[in-house]
This record gives C-alpha cells, structure tokens and sequence, in this order.
C-alpha cells in the first residue's frame, strides 16, 4: 500500500473517530468551542505523532526481542501519560493562553482512546516506520478535521429546541450522516 | 443490592453517563462480541474497584490517575494474555478494543468517583452493577444492529472452540428490506444508539412529567 | 440557516416556483419512462404511470410521515393546517424520488421518504432547521443499504433503455473506460450530445435532461426564487477543470460538454444545492460554496469509486455551510479577508485538476483487477488462464494465443448476473474472431461483464507479446469448486452434511440431514437477498420430497438461489452414492 492511500485512509475513509469510533468522548461532549476544537487538535497531534513513534521503536525493538509483546498495553499508557504530562508542563510555561484554555481537557488527552488506539493499529497493520508516520500523522490530522467540523454544526445544534434529541443523541445522528458521507471517498 | 441496580439503571454508562462510548460502538456488531465485551469490562471494573479501593488511603491526591492506570492496565493485560491462550478467535475480533479497556473512561471513572471514596465491599458492588448495566446496554444495542443489519444473530461463535457450541441464527426476518446493511457498519452503530438514546430520553421526560 | 429573512408569503411562493418548475421535468419523465416505453410495446397501458406514481409515492410519503410525527411528537401551539400549510412535507420526498432510479422497489421509496423527513429533516426541529438536504439523506440510506436490490431489479435503466442502450449510464459507462476515452466510446452509444442535452438518456427519475433544468434555472433566477450563485459558481468550476483536462488530452469538443450533461449535475446544481435552508445565505459564502462543489464532484467522479459525484459533494458541502457564512460575514466588514478562501479553493482546484488528469490519461499498464492463474505452452501456442474481476463476482477465462493472434477463447467460470447476456451474444468468439478486439462492442445490458471479458482479453494480449507468460507456466491453479463439503457430523442413524455451493453474491452455506435419503435442509450464511422467495416458494420441502428426480422448477425470481440448493443437494448425494456423477 503506497503512502499516499494510506494518507488518505487514516484522513477520510478509515477515519479515526467516524470509522474506528476512538476519541469520541471528547468529541461527544466538549466539543462546543470552535477554538478549543482546534487547539485540541493540534495537542492531539502532537501527541498522537510523538506516542506513536515511541511506541512503535519500544514495540519493535524492545518487546517483540525479548518475546514480550503482552507488556505493549501498559508499556503505551505509560508512554503516552508521559508525553501527556511534558506537553502540560510546555504549555503551562510557554504558551500559558492556550494551557488556560484547554483546562481540565488536557489531562484527558492520556485517555482519548485515539492515542493508545492509533499506537495499537499501527502495530496491528504491521506498518513499517515510513507508513506509521504517514498514518500516524494522517489520523491525527482526520480526528482533529472532525472535531473542528463537528464543533461548528454542534454550535448551530445547541440554538436549537431538540426535545429529546438534545445533546449526545442528536450529536450521534450527524456523526452517521457524516461517516456515511466519509465512507463514500472510497478510491 | 440497591448498589447494583443503581449501576443498572439511574448511574447507567451508555445511556445516563454517556462514557466509554469507543468500545461500545466498536464491538456491537454481533451479539456476542457485546456481552463477552461486557464480560471483560465487567471483570476488570470489578478487580479495579476492588484493589482501588483497598489502597485508597495510601494514593496521594497528584498520582492518583496514573496509579489507577497502570492497576487497570494490569489487570488488562492479565485478560489480553488469558483469552489469547484459551480463545484465540475472540481474542482477534476484539482486535485493539481489548487493551482500549485500559482507557475506557467507566473503569478509570468508577475507580476516581466511587472506589477511591468506599469501602472494598461497596466499590465491588458498584463493579458489578455498572459492569451489568453496560453489558446489557450494549447488548441490547448489538441486538438490535445484528438482526435489523446482518439478519442473524450470533450467540455463541468465536468462544465455540472453549465451550464446544456454535450458536449462531441466519434469517431471522425474511424478505428483502432486511437486512438494512447500514447497521453493519459503523454508521449504524452511531445512529443506532442516537436514536436508542432519544427513545429513552422520550420515555424519561414522560415519566417526568407524569410525575 | 433557513430562510428567516424572507417574510412566510414570498416563501410559499418560491416553493410554488419550485414546483412549477419541477412540472415540465416530471412531465419529460412520464414520457420517457412511461409514454416510450408503452408506444414501443414494453409495458401495459396502466404501466405507462408508473413513473408519476412513483413520484406521487415518494412525496406522499414524505408528507405523511411529517404529519404524524407532528402529531405525535411536536406540540405545537400553531392549528395543525397552518403547520401543513407552512412545511412543504411533500418536498423532501418528491425530490427524492427525482432523485433514485425507476427502478427502486417502491417500499424503499418509502423507506428512503422515512429517513429523508424524520432523520433529514424533523429530528433537527422541522423545516428551516436542518443541515442536511433531506432528499439527499434518503437518498444516501437507501443507496447506501440496497444498492445491490436496486442494481438487480434493473437499476437506473428503463425496461426499453435495458435492450436499447448498450450500457449502464453514461457515467458508470465512462468509469469502465480505460483511460480518457473517445467519443465513439463515451457519446456515440448514447446517441451524440444532443441526446445528452434533451434527456433521452439512462438515470435517475428527474435528472436527465439537461435542457430542462437549464430552463428551470433561468426561470427560478428570473423569479428570485433560487441562489443562482450557488448553481453558477458549481457548473462554471466543473466546466472549467474538465475543460483544461480536455485541453491537454485533446478531448476538448466533447468532454466538458459530456462532464455537464450526465450525472444529474445540471439537476443538482439548479435544485438541489439550491435548497434555502441548506445552503449559504451569503453572497461570498454562496459562492465558496458552489466553487466547493464543484471540487469536490470533479474529484468524486475521477478519483473515487463512486462515479456520480453529485450527491457526496453536495451533502460534504452542507456540513461547511456554517463556516462559509462566517467567512461571508466577514468579508461584508472586510473585503480581504475573504481572499484566502478563496486561494485555498484554488489551490484544491489545481490539485484535483492535475490528479485527476493524472490518473485519466495514465495508460494502466497493471490492471489491478486482472490476475494469470497459470500459463502452459504447447508448441507454438500459448494458454493463459486467467481471472478478471466482472460485475459481481470474478470471470475465469482460458484464453490461447499462437503467434501472436487470439485462435481460441473459452468461459471457464463466473457468477455474474447478467452474464447470461454474454454468453447469448456469443461475446468471446466475436472477441477471438476480431481484428482489433478494442473496437469490439460490449454486450448491451452486460456492459460491465463483458467489458471485462473484454480487458481479460486486451491484457492477456498485452502479457503474450512481453512475454510476462514465463513466470506462470506450470503453476497449479487451485480449482474453485462449485460445491465443497467442509465438514461430516455422524449422529446416531444420520449424518449431517455443512456444505459450501456457490449461490448469489459469493457462496451459500447449508446443513443437509442424510438418514438414507435426505431429511433436512437448512441454510446457513449467505450473501443471497432473495433466499426469502424460496422460503415462500416452500421450495425446500419441494426438494426434499422430490430428491429421486432433481429436475425442478426454480423459483421465478430467485433462480440462481433455487439452482445453488439444488446444486447443494446433488453434492450430497453423490457423496452418499445414491446418484452418479453427471
């Protein structure tokens, strides 16, 4: 598979959040503030990036030596918790605005699902460390083009009376039109 | 008892708490993949819960999180290495949803809100009650998305090989609008759910009102 | 979003305008799919309505459901006729049934007015509310989940359309076309560009003719009743990028032309990504917004599998609605700031301009859906078998060449369904017999089957004179068979035969109860949709009591299914012994 159909399966069709469902959490609930959806996004692929790199060089030159493949789970969440905690510190000191504004959200990077889920795909698909990238960098970049899309039509939403449809419901429905609508990008 | 049926129904995880919507969605394909999933979920939340709460005392305020972590992240990988051995076949249709336990914002909220807070008798009480309650709340999901999307439903499949049962029904409803094989996919799943949700919120605003 | 600005009178009449603009197409329609065919002898004269029955269906239904979700689920202060009065209900529906093909089995009209109003359109509170276009969302459900019912009850083409014209719709067609194509091989078999223009052309119900909707434009613009930048910026996007492919392929006279008129674009274009509550209510946003779709079509259409391009684009575009209105609200303040949407629209143009000339004109030496089993030499002549991939399932070809030329040709296997079609035509012999196999026809009513007999050919051809048939000689080529006994249960008196035939779609699984004869028959995993008319059909139990002389009716409708379990049973009792083989 040639990098650029890997690009552009982990961007559209084989999307982190409308086809694999990871990171929906966030994405269900906060994702209200056009502004916080981005910078969120940018945290995300960072994150996403670094962790997988870790990761897939711990995964392929320490674990699978030493036959101890059953320690990637907690191996990953450490890694992953680690960045977690630099990214917080970078920002608390450097770019205090964008700290402040993702408040409480940050910490919960460590359990956005798409992190440890595209640390975990790129060792189940058995990519090389030119393809991890690419997909790394591609699902990263689709959560983070959903989020922001999503939080426009989730402003819209929220002006509405919805009944019983208000909130996630609702949310959930747009969120099938939109996979639909992704899936049809098929090449 | 009253612990367990709270976890069922007023604290619910799908549909009144809305968290660990990644793996539910994921593995409603089949009924099966759902309650052995519910299985899992609930055994880890169970020991979690239990050890959580055992050294509850000892946890300072700022490590909490990532201590809570690696205890489910152990207990998870205890299950990842046990099913791989004895049920192999489950094991790959669970695919990377297994060790995403670890993440499943249930079993860390559970451990943060309720087990960190009680006694061990009462946090295994409330593993088992969230752990029921989302196992039959994405069964019934899967449910309705195996028989509407794939017109079957698959009971005992990929397990078969550990318990010597293949349980698996086609054709469920003949004829040619089902199956509706957007279900299947995961479209389905968000829309199914979305309008499970709206239903039960239509029946809870009735009950309000009522009252 | 949703047309507030405008007072609720000159609303009703813009939708008046809609529909009296709608009027001459639905009209057309009846002729062309109702009033031809009954002139020509293919259907009754209570058969020549269908066409205004099934949209009279589509927008009934649409009407309905809203009413009774009104009622049940809205309270509303407002009189319930004033409610009806001011939502249109019949809209969504009517335009989805413009929308499908004829041949969309009514109930999933129905269906597809189901989604359209109650998840397109009234979860999100009603009329004005929406972000989606609800035909468009039915549409996209029932597309989506029964493409292949659809494809199999005939799909877009009309029953004089499916003996007359010799492929799917000019789209589909041009998407089996290797490379850019010519027009002999794109127009001609429609009838030329002015059959294009008219109308008289296989696709959805409302959508062919081209004229029309121009009409429709110029009236609904003249009457304010449309956002006729929306539906210029589109086309003008779409004209422009095949134009420039055109230009560097030398394509030039017919392919923009031919990239306008098919696909339902006009009809979209003018309708469709018109909707009022849908669309952008700026002026800079409207035109970002036809600019986007024009994009993202041409990109749909040459780069992704789905040839149509107009309902992804217009329905990926509703979800940018509520940006592009920010950026037009902007740019009323400040006119420079709206500059770099605008560079960004460009630069998506070229990209998709330059990709999708790219992969047009790139002669595909490696056809990916073309595969050799194994070669074997004698003397002189070269035997190929080979596999290509057909419309449904894969054609197996043993295709010899000696010298040079094509001497011999023979079907080895298939499930296609239509390729009965071919076999008819008696294809491969034309195709062996040829001077030029490119120029031989494609079978009508079999287009994609046999233009991948067709390309079997050509790339066999191609493999013989670079001698690529070295490599395969002598390779064992693992037999497919038609029927398979995965597996022998003894239980007490009986044996329980699971065995694999090939049936609809891929394969049928079955359960077969042998107790001295045959005493049960269950069926397992399929990939059939019509195994329910055996079921009906108490076909089962037909074959159960009729195993001595297997020669049975197949069900009407449903006869590769029937011949898949009779196949089955046969299997199994020449497995017992209890008949010979052949």
């Amino acid at each position: 598979m040639n990098l650029i159909s890997i690009f552009l399966s982990g961007f559209l069709t084989s999307n982190v959040v409308l086809n694999k469902f990871l990171g929906i959490c966030p994405f269900m609930g906060q994702s209200k503030k056009e502004k916080n959806a981005l910078y969120m996004g940018v945290s995300v692929l960072l994150v996403i990036t670094l962790s997988s790199i870790i990761t897939f060089l711990i995964y392929n030159y320490i674990l699978v030596p030493s036959k101890t493949e059953y320690l990637k789970t907690i191996m990953f969440i450490l890694v992953i918790a680690f960045l977690v905690q630099l990214l917080e510190l970078i920002l608390k000191k450097h770019f205090h605005k964008v700290y402040k504004a993702l408040g409480l959200y940050l910490p919960l990077i460590t359990t956005n699902c798409a992190v440890l889920g595209v640390a975990l795909l790129n060792i189940s698909s058995g990519y090389n460390f030119m393809e991890m990238l690419v997909y790394s960098v591609a699902s990263s970049l689709g959560f983070t083009f959903v989020m922001y899309l999503f939080s426009t039509i989730r402003e819209y939403l929220d002006t509405k009376k919805l009944g019983s449809f208000s909130g996630t419901p609702i949310a959930l429905v747009v969120a099938a039109i939109m996979a639909l609508i992704f899936g049809r990008f098929t090449s | 008892m009253k612990t367990i049926l709270n976890g069922i129904i007023k604290e619910n995880p799908i549909f009144v708490l809305t968290l660990g919507l990644c793996s539910s969605l994921a593995i409603t394909d089949t009924v099966e993949h759902a309650y052995l999933m519910g299985l899992c979920v609930t055994v880890v939340l169970i020991f979690s819960n239990f050890i959580v709460s055992l050294i509850r005392k000892l946890v300072p305020e700022n490590v909490r999180i990532p201590t809570y972590i690696l205890i489910i992240g152990t207990f998870v990988t205890i299950l990842e290495i046990v099913l791989d051995r004895y049920v192999p076949a489950l094991y790959k249709s669970l695919s990377i949803y297994l060790p995403l336990i670890v993440v499943n914002c249930i079993i860390l909220g559970r451990a943060l809100t309720v087990a960190s807070k009680s006694n061990p008798g009462i946090s295994i009480l409330d593993g088992i009650g969230v752990g029921l309650g989302y196992t039959l709340s994405i069964s019934v999901i899967a449910l309705i998305r195996e028989i509407l999307g794939s017109n079957s439903i698959t009971l005992m499949n990929d397990i078969s090989s550990l318990t010597g049962y293949i349980a698996v029904y086609k054709n469920i409803i003949p004829g040619s609008i089902i199956p509706f094989s957007i279900l299947k996919e995961p479209s389905g799943a968000f829309l199914t759910l979305g309008l499970l949700m709206a239903l039960i919120n239509k029946i809870k605003g009735g009950k309000h009102e009522s009252n | 979003m949703g047309p507030f600005i405008k007072s609720k009178n000159s609303t009703a009449r813009m939708m008046i305008n809609v529909v009296i603009a709608l009027i001459p197409i639905i009209l057309f329609s009846f002729y062309k799919n109702g009033v031809v065919l009954f002139l020509n002898g293919y259907t009754s004269f209570l058969g020549m309505f269908y066409p205004l029955l099934f949209i009279l269906v589509g927008a009934f239904s649409s009407f309905t459901f809203e009413i009774v979700y009104e009622l049940l689920f809205v309270k509303s202060e407002e009189k319930l006729i004033d409610v009806i009065r001011g939502t249109y209900a019949f809209m969504p529906g009517l335009f989805l049934s413009l929308v499908l093909p004829i041949n969309t089995p009514i109930y999933l009209v129905v269906l597809g007015a189901f989604f359209a109003t109650i998840v397109g359109k009234m979860i999100f509170g009603g009329f004005g509310n929406n972000i989606f276009n609800p035909a468009l969302i039915g549409a996209l459900f029932i597309l989506s989940a029964y493409s292949l019912v659809i494809t199999n009850n005939g799909g877009y083409l009309n029953k004089m359309e499916i003996d007359t014209i010799s492929s799917a719709t000019p789209l589909s067609n041009y998407s089996v076309i290797e490379g850019i194509g010519t027009y002999d091989e794109v127009v001609k078999p429609y009838g030329g560009l002015q059959n294009l223009f008219l109308g008289f052309i296989p696709g959805s119900v409302g959508e062919t003719s081209s004229l029309l909707c121009i009409i429709a434009f110029i009236f609904l613009t003249a009457t304010e009743t449309i956002k006729w930048r929306i539906t210029a910026s589109y086309v003008s996007v779409v004209f422009i990028i095949s134009l420039i492919i055109g230009l560097f392929s030398g394509t030039v006279t017919w392919f923009p032309l031919f990239q306008l008129l098919t696909g339902g674009l006009l009809f979209g274009a003018v309708f469709m990504a018109t909707d009022p509550v849908t669309s952008p209510v700026t002026k800079v946003g409207q035109v970002l917004y036809g600019i986007g779709l024009g994009i993202i079509t041409v990109a749909c259409r040459f780069l992704t599998n789905y040839p149509e391009g107009v309902l992804t684009s217009i329905l990926t575009m509703n979800m940018f609605v509520f940006i592009l209105d920010k950026i037009g609200v902007k740019s009323k303040l400040d006119f420079k700031k709206c500059i770099t949407p605008f560079i960004v629209m460009l630069i998506f143009m070229v990209v998709v301009t330059l990709t999708s000339y790219n992969k047009l004109t790139k002669v595909d030496l490696t056809d990916p859906n073309y595969e050799i089993l194994s070669t074997s030499k004698v003397g002189s002549k070269v035997t190929y078998i080979v596999t290509e991939k057909g419309y449904s399932s894969l054609i197996k070809l043993s295709i010899t060449i000696d010298n040079g030329k094509v001497v011999e040709g023979k079907l080895l296997d298939q499930n296609d369904s239509f390729f009965q079609r071919v076999i008819d035509a008696d294809f491969i012999n034309t195709l062996v017999s040829s001077n030029n196999i490119k120029d031989v026809d494609t079978v009508s009513g079999a287009t994609i089957s046999s233009t991948a007999v067709k390309k079997a050919f050509i790339n066999t051809v191609n493999d013989y004179n670079n001698e690529g048939y070295k490599k395969y000689m002598g390779k064992e080529v693992k037999e497919e068979k038609d029927f398979v006994i995965n597996s022998k249960k003894e239980e007490n008196d009986k044996t329980i035969y699971n065995v694999t035939v090939k049936s609809f779609g891929g394969t049928m699984n079955l359960d077969i109860t042998y107790s001295k004869k045959i005493t049960d028959i269950i069926i397992g995993d399929h990939t059939d949709n019509y195994i329910f008319k055996l079921t009906e059909a108490d076909f089962i139990n037909t074959v159960i009591n009729n195993q001595d002389n297997l020669d049975i009716d197949t069900v009407s409708g449903a006869t590769i299914s029937s011949k898949a379990v009779l196949n089955a049973v046969k299997g199994v009792l020449i497995e017992t012994g209890d008949i010979n083989e052949g």
